[in-house]
């Protein structure tokens, strides 16, 4: 009765860890390698336009007068 | 290509303390942590120097190069920022700046770090440009609206500038080149030239 009883709590415990089991993606320690969100401002500030405008700012508010 | 660099003009400042106040203000700054601050060399002694002291926005920085989950990235215009959702407070950058830029907030009793902060050069953060997230997180984006850091623009003798590195160098050099050839008298000559 003992040894059915086991066997029977082996089999049960086996069927309940597979619901464990889990897909993650794992994010490996990669030196110099930022793996944060991509800040949009990375995107504008390579525009010419964008520097043109902070070019302009500098001139109008911190040049010598 | 133009990198961001923040200079400033030891025989101009008038340790008035005005950029560190309107950083604070404008960013919302953490309580404990000052983004921004004036050292003064031989206070209170003739000749007294002071430069108003931020992150330098280093071109190999140091707090990059050491920090262990490498929230740290730079902007293509030389503007060192971090992500604060990577960041895990252990303080390592505070101790590789030589300038004691990374500070942490007083978040809680007993000493516990919270994610660090530093000098954004007005940029903000990874999250949307001027949501609330970053706002709350970084403080304001000047730089997404086209502006220079406010600690900069506010400066009222000009001592302190933010900007591309070629111009604020440039203007530098022309003021060096103006001022009067007495070093050891402060005045209205050696700041801002003879006229």
């Amino acid at each position: 009765m003992l040894r059915v009883f086991s066997i029977m709590i082996m089999l049960l415990s086996s069927v309940l860890l597979t619901a464990c089991y889990d897909d993650v993606v794992t994010g490996m320690h990669a030196p110099g390698v930022y793996k944060g969100p991509i800040d949009p401002l990375l995107s504008a500030s390579k525009s010419s336009a964008h520097k043109e405008r902070l070019r302009e700012r500098f001139d109008m508010v911190q040049t010598d007068r | 290509m133009a990198r961001m660099k923040f200079l400033c003009d030891a025989e101009r400042c008038i340790e008035c303390n005005g950029c560190v106040t309107a950083c604070k203000n404008e960013n919302e700054v953490p309580w404990g942590v000052n983004r921004r601050r004036v050292v003064t060399l031989g206070d209170g002694e003739p000749g007294e120097k002071s430069i108003s002291v931020a992150c330098m926005h280093c071109t190999d920085a140091p707090c990059a190069a050491v920090c262990p989950v490498d929230c740290f990235y730079t902007t293509d215009d030389g503007i060192v920022l971090h992500d604060k959702d990577q960041c895990i407070g252990c303080g390592y950058c505070s101790y590789a700046c030589p300038f004691g830029a990374p500070q942490y907030p007083q978040q809680s009793a007993f000493g516990v770090r919270g994610k660090m902060d530093k000098c954004t050069f007005c940029a903000g953060g990874p999250e949307e440009d001027n949501s609330e997230a970053e706002r709350e997180k970084y403080g304001r984006n000047r730089i997404a609206e086209g502006k220079l850091p406010l600690c900069a623009e506010m400066c009222s003798t000009k001592a302190l500038l933010a900007g591309d590195g070629d111009i604020v160098s440039g203007i530098y050099r022309e003021r060096t080149l103006r001022r009067s050839d007495r070093p050891q008298t402060w005045g209205w000559d050696k700041a801002y030239g003879k006229s």
